[in-house]
């Protein structure tokens, strides 16, 4: 890896490490301003928040040691992997969207569920299907 | 498909992160080639039988169905 391409993985990481802050300090914000309405939604963001630190900080110096030891944050792999599971993500919302909007005019759904609500429903989904499809197409190792 | 990797590289004396700092490829990506569970692209294929002095098909066997 050329000293540029090494720059530029630096800038990445870092780039991603500030991202990673941002979202625990949203997280810490929302668990702070949900504690008044919503005790459990507020502890577990406020749970969330210092988890979401800790992981990124952990990759963040993996990354960081690796890099400096010339090796590349990503490769045709680890693209092939993310890319297959956006796609395959964006199919199983599509289908859960689908799902959602014939359940909402159920009378016991239409009570509970708010549009707020409903979008961080579909908010989880797509993060926990994106987790759960890296990590398959990660150990399965096939991005074709 | 099922590979030689591991055995070129045990010849040269090279671990899998030195093949895949030779190569720019993270050490995860040589972990599954050698285990055949990765089919590389023509550059990578490339890549590699040059780093390990060897040809992609020495490297790469590709067996019927």
């Amino acid at each position: 890896m050329g000293e540029n391409q090494k720059r530029g993985e630096s800038v990445r990481l870092a780039f991603l490490a500030g991202l990673a802050i941002v979202i625990a300090l949203s997280f810490m914000f929302w668990g702070i301003n949900a504690l008044d309405s919503n005790l459990w939604v507020g502890v577990g963001l406020l749970v969330a928040a210092p988890v979401a630190m800790v992981v990124a900080i952990w990759v963040y110096l993996r990354e960081r040691k690796k890099i400096a030891s010339g090796l590349p944050m990503q490769d045709e792999r680890s693209k092939g992997i993310f890319q297959k599971a956006t796609s395959y993500t964006f199919y199983t919302t599509l289908y859960f969207v689908l799902f959602f909007s014939f359940i909402l005019d159920e009378p016991a759904v239409k009570d509970f569920v708010t549009v707020e609500r409903a979008l961080m429903m579909v908010l989880a989904e797509m993060v926990l299907a994106l987790l759960v499809f890296l990590g398959y197409f990660n150990l399965k190792g096939v991005p074709e | 498909m099922r590979t030689r990797l591991k055995e070129y590289r045990a010849r040269y004396d090279l671990t899998q992160e030195d093949l895949a700092r030779k190569v720019g490829v993270r050490r995860e990506t040589i972990v599954y080639l050698e285990a055949g569970k990765y089919m590389p692209s023509l550059k990578l294929a490339h890549d590699v039988a040059v780093a390990l002095k060897a040809t992609v098909e020495e490297l790469f066997i590709f067996e019927d169905r």
